[in-house]
């Protein structure tokens, strides 16, 4: 008996013994573990369900960037770095991009990822019905794609596209050839395939994503076994989910910040440099109308009449004073072009120089979703005598007076919200196109845009130069006054240990390197 | 009877092809879809070519038509925004809110009339005050504000409940609190005031002196009497549950068609937008016609011919 | 056949209503006597406490306003006043039960007939069903409903004003009581309805050797149905005598004056004798005689001191200063 008892208490004993290194082991070996919850006002998609080619907004882009793979990302710094593609070679004259795959990669199903797959992704991303959304416009620029072998895919344009790269990068998720024709696009639209780091278990449109960790992803096993992505459209019940524990992080309203500072469980994550605010002068866009705004004295009495500083204090640092149209990852960005100061007396005096003593009135068109900011501004205004009244219209209206030309006086620079581009598409941006409805660029600042657009097949060094007269020149004498940089901000919650974004990525993440505290 | 139905349901049909109408027209006077729905940088041309692939090119009275004739065969046309037929998206919505509604409902007339026909009968006692005081919370507090201060209360700080969000009983009990107690207010206000219609009333002084027990009076006599402009009530609030139910579902992340229409108006979904409405109006109709064949059993005085 | 035993009898009754504007004494020292078998009448004009007096004898005052604050209700020897709700819900409807004035309303609207009159039955005698269902048809023909058992699953507004005042007396009588009143029961009725309905109830009282309280203000209903009548006014009886006896020699100058009021055949007059004044206010009412500030007899004693009850002629009372 006694024996018996022995031997009973050492096979337990060996048990528990074995259970216990297995356990210890699996952490240190970085086996998945755990369940994420993350909150945002769109963290499901909105739109056609999956097809990450059809998205439009890059908020709804937050599944696929876990579910899929891209030929590039970017790291912490907004550097672009490797993922498909271990190596991309652009020819001098800008005409031709190589990308050499990884033999790595392989999709959930096993069958590796190749360059037919990355021909069939960009082909399937231009295809005519998409002629509006942003792969679509990759079609004025790429003439066709080559496989060159099974590894290796050259991209040839009909002219430079400074802004291929980074369509690459954040928009064109690889999807396997042979399953999406074999399923059709309603079928992949049921059940996705992808390479990414984490497979899709569930969703909900609209509401929900459930995705788990792939364990042979080439690149990076994640650390968390289950994400869970759900849409809240109410900040504060995003908030109150995320003081009970039912959310892991959440994309914070910055109207809450104070109360998340309080609160000693939760930490702040920011997200600098999303994307850049500026001052519209509308006016300038109809030569054949006068208006205050055509005098370049009036155009700094605007702003100088706004306080940087306090509108940054207002939102409780989500957005900062800048001074450039450059953002810090951008080559060429130069530190000691500050933000215009804050100079009520000097706006009087340049009002009065150019004619208008008595300052005059004038319409400031704010977005809609930022009253705070907006009155804060027209406020500020209104002191110096730029009697401006503030419309706010819906996103509906304000597309329409985008088509009907209906802006005028000064309006707040809608974006580019892809501000983690490259420094030519982002100067672009400003300059002409959909969201610059005033644009009627000058020919010497197209001409160089332009230069800045060769530049960049010259190199880091031509191209940082470049940058720096586009930005000169657009301070000097162009429709827009850059105003502000903002920053987004997400709480995490006590479970959440690190987490790495991505400057200038609104909404991208890369939680595979999120890690969560072991308990 | 038949007839009075037949008639009736005539009527309906004219009414909601005028419904029809006024909607799809006010919803196209709104603005412009198709620019929410392209990218920045889209060019003008293929704004324009966007905007023939969905049939928005076409004069107005085409694209009623079209909308017509295809809502009488059962199709209510694809959704932009959702790239699938309305008729799919409501139905994976409504029946979330008909659950959320169903329980603020069922809510707001078992307290409500429990409430207004005890205030009636203590009229004036600690009861009624309370009641008033219930009520008239219920009926000034901004619904998003009750919503939010349950979340606080019963999830950040007690964490009895969770915060927001569908699975469990727990789940609706704080959504269906929020959007019913308003109606509730409603609810109280009416049968107290029928209730106090009705108690001085002579057939109510008439069944006191036949000798029947109070419990008898009032239960029997006076509720049933009271009953029937509280069932009129009820039946118009539950549509009015049904359709406004937004701000609730906002807060509480509630899958349910008020975020659904709302989401749709500020995309510009023009079919959606339409489906919903005309449905809600639907609905609505039924409701009503409902109401009126219930009547003729509740109250014996009304005949229809 | 009226017999000498009471089967009512109501002593000094005081009902008193609490109002923001004072207190008002609806009924303020009411006695009289009901014999079995006897028709009594209660006359005066609106508001001076008629209804009240009968909602007092049993006990249905509304509150929390009104308050029965004294006397006495015997009947057949028992207190009304002193027994609890639940044993007063047992006499309401059998031992004293109430005809009310409006047809209309005074039916439920949206139960049946037959139910509201078996609803009666099962709350006060242990019957069975298909007994209280012959019940109910036998009192539908004893009030001279045609096709009771069509009738009877008619809802109220199926019916004439006449027949649903029949309704409702079939109600009172159908468990036997021994006290009927009848508040204003034909007033609302047709002429020519009123007297069938009148001469239903007298045969109904006379084979039941019912006790019936007429409550009016109809000389013309006293006169027909009544064996004796009591005139009210300002909350008090000022008179009460056999009803031959009242109309050939009123004592109280109420009386008088009421009688005097009742246009004529044979007169030609040009203008109709009223009364002059208003009837007093009840929350202030004057000290000494209530009448007195309308009455043409009116001397000094009469504004300082209310006439206590005399028997001005066998069984025949009036409480006036002129008498003595």
């Amino acid at each position: 008996m006694k024996g018996v008892k022995l031997a009973v208490a050492v096979g337990v004993f060996a048990l528990i013994s074995v259970f216990l290194v297995s356990y210890s082991f699996s952490a240190e070996t970085g086996e998945p573990k755990g369940k994420f919850t993350y909150v945002s006002p769109s963290g499901a998609w909105e739109f056609k369900q999956i097809d990450p080619h059809t998205i439009v907004g890059s908020s709804a882009q937050e599944p696929s960037r876990i579910l899929f793979d891209y030929l590039l990302y970017k790291d912490p710094d907004g550097q672009l770095v490797p993922d498909l593609a271990e190596k991309w070679e652009i020819s001098p004259d800008g005409l031709k991009t190589s990308f050499y795959l990884t033999k790595k990669a392989k999709f959930w199903d096993g069958t590796p990822v190749t360059a037919k797959d990355v021909k069939f992704s960009i082909e399937r991303c231009m295809r005519p019905e998409l002629k509006f959304l942003r792969g679509g416009q990759l079609r004025r620029t790429v003439d066709r794609v080559e496989v060159v072998n099974d590894y290796h895919v050259d991209v040839h344009f009909k002219q430079f596209d400074p802004a291929f790269i980074d369509v690459v990068a954040e928009y064109l998720a690889i999807m396997p050839k042979e399953y999406t024709e074999k399923v059709g696009d309603d079928g992949f639209a049921e059940k996705p395939m992808g390479s990414g780091p984490f497979r899709l278990v569930s969703f909900r449109a609209d509401a929900e994503v459930i995705a788990e960790a792939n364990t042979n992803h080439h690149r990076k096993v994640p650390y968390i076994k289950t994400v869970v992505l759900k849409t809240v459209k109410e900040p504060a019940t995003r908030l109150a989910m995320l003081k009970t524990g039912e959310a892991d992080m959440i994309f914070l309203f910055p109207g809450h910040i104070p109360e998340v500072q309080k609160d000693p469980g939760i930490k702040l994550m920011w997200t600098k440099h999303a994307f850049l605010r500026t001052l519209i002068y509308y006016d300038m866009g109809f030569p054949d109308e006068p208006s205050p705004f055509k005098d370049k004295r009036v155009r700094m009495a605007v702003s100088y009449a706004i306080d940087r500083e306090a509108l940054s204090k207002l939102l409780y640092g989500a957005v900062e004073p800048w001074g450039s149209f450059l953002a810090p990852y951008h080559p060429g960005y130069d530190p000691s072009r500050t933000p215009d100061p804050y100079d009520p007396k000097k706006a009087k005096e340049l009002l009065a120089a150019a004619g208008y003593p008595n300052g005059f009135d004038t319409v400031f068109t704010g977005h809609i979703t930022e009253p705070t900011l907006w009155q804060a501004t027209v406020a500020m205004l209104n002191e110096v005598g730029i009697r401006a009244r503030l419309d706010m219209p819906e996103a509906g209206t304000w597309a329409r007076y985008c088509t009907e030309g209906k802006f005028r006086g000064i309006g707040y620079g809608a974006g580019p919200w892809w501000a983690g581009r490259g420094p030519g598409s982002c100067l672009e941006a400003h300059v002409s196109g959909f969201w610059a409805p005033e644009g009627h660029p000058y020919p010497e600042l197209k001409e160089s845009i332009e230069n800045l657009n060769k530049a960049i097949l010259k190199g880091p060094e031509e191209e940082a130069k470049a940058a720096r007269a586009v930005d000169d020149l657009m301070l000097e004498k162009w429709t827009r006054r850059p105003l502000l940089f903002s920053n987004v901000v997400f709480a995490a919650g006590p479970r959440v240990e690190s987490y790495q974004n991505i400057p200038g990525q609104y909404w991208a993440f890369r939680l595979e390197y999120l890690k969560l505290k072991q308990k | 009877m038949a007839n009075y139905i037949l008639k009736r349901l005539w009527q309906a049909l004219i009414c909601l092809i005028g419904i029809s109408v006024i909607i799809f027209f006010l919803s196209h006077l709104s603005g412009d879809p198709v620019l929410l729905m392209a990218s920045p940088e889209a060019t003008q041309e293929d704004i324009e070519e966007l905007r023939r692939t969905l049939g928005l090119d076409k004069p107005l009275y085409v694209q009623y038509w079209v909308f017509i004739s295809g809502v009488v065969q059962g199709d209510f046309g694809q959704s932009i925004k959702w790239s699938k037929p309305c008729i799919d998206v409501w139905l994976s919505r409504f029946p979330n809110t008909l659950l959320l509604g169903s329980a603020a409902m069922a809510f707001s007339l078992i307290v409500g009339i429990l409430t207004g026909v005890l205030s009636a009968v203590k009229v004036g006692g600690w009861f009624d005050k309370f009641g008033k005081i219930f009520a008239l919370m219920g009926q000034s507090l901004p619904v998003f504000w009750v919503g939010l201060m349950l979340i606080l209360i019963f999830s950040v700080n007690l964490g009895w409940l969770p915060t927001s969000g569908h699975g469990s009983w727990k789940h609706l009990i704080m959504p269906a609190f929020t959007l019913g107690w308003y109606f509730t207010a409603a609810t109280t206000r009416l049968s107290r005031s029928a209730m106090l219609d009705v108690l001085d009333s002579e057939y109510i002084k008439m069944a006191r002196v036949k000798g029947l027990p109070e419990y008898l009076v009032i239960m029997k006599h006076a509720f049933r009497n009271a009953l029937i402009p509280i069932i009129t009530l009820a039946a118009l609030n539950l549509i009015m549950l049904l359709n406004g139910t937004v701000i609730t579902e906002v807060v509480f992340n509630w899958e349910g068609i008020g975020r659904l229409v709302v989401d749709a108006i500020f995309a510009r979904d023009y079919p959606l937008v339409q489906c919903c409405v005309l449905i809600a109006s639907m609905l609505f109709i039924a409701t009503n016609l409902f109401v009126d064949i219930l009547y003729a059993y509740i109250d014996p005085r009304i005949h229809y011919h | 056949m009226i017999s000498n035993d009471n089967v009512l009898e109501v002593q000094d009754l005081k009902t008193h209503f609490y109002t923001s504007r004072g207190v008002v004494k609806a009924v303020d020292g009411v006695s009289f006597a009901l014999k079995r078998g006897e028709a009594l009448g209660l006359v005066g004009e609106s508001g001076c406490g008629k209804s009240i007096t009968c909602f007092s004898l049993i006990r249905l005052v509304p509150r929390p306003a009104g308050r029965i604050v004294g006397g006495k209700v015997l009947l057949e020897g028992e207190d009304l006043l002193t027994k609890n709700e639940k044993e007063m819900t047992k006499i309401r409807g059998k031992r004293i039960t109430m005809i009310l004035q409006d047809p209309m309303m005074s039916l439920n609207p949206v139960f049946t007939i037959g139910e509201q009159i078996t609803e009666t039955i099962r709350v006060h005698q242990k019957l069975g069903k298909m007994e209280i269902w012959e019940k109910v048809k036998e009192m539908l023909r004893l009030v001279r409903i045609p096709s009771p058992e069509v009738r009877m699953r008619e809802y109220p507004h199926q019916m004439s004003g006449g027949m649903r005042q029949r309704i409702s007396g079939a109600i009172a009588l159908s468990c036997q009581p021994s006290v009927l009143i009848a508040d204003e029961a034909t007033t609302a009725l047709d002429v020519t309805i009123q007297a069938q309905f009148l001469s239903l109830f007298k045969e109904i009282q006379e084979q039941a050797n019912l006790s019936m309280i007429v409550v009016t203000h109809d000389f013309g209903i006293v006169a027909r149905a009544c064996d004796r009548v009591a005139v009210m006014y300002a909350g008090k009886i000022v008179e009460n005598a056999e009803t031959r006896e009242l109309f050939n020699n009123p004592a109280h100058p109420y009386t008088i004056a009421l009688l005097n009021s009742l246009p004529k055949m044979e007169m030609k007059v040009d203008t109709l004798y009223s009364i002059e004044g208003q009837p007093p206010e009840l929350h202030a009412l004057p000290p000494g005689c209530s009448f007195a500030p309308r009455c043409s007899h009116v001397m000094e004693i009469c504004q300082r001191e209310y006439p206590p009850q005399k028997e001005v002629a066998p069984g025949h009372f009036a409480r006036c200063w002129l008498k003595g």
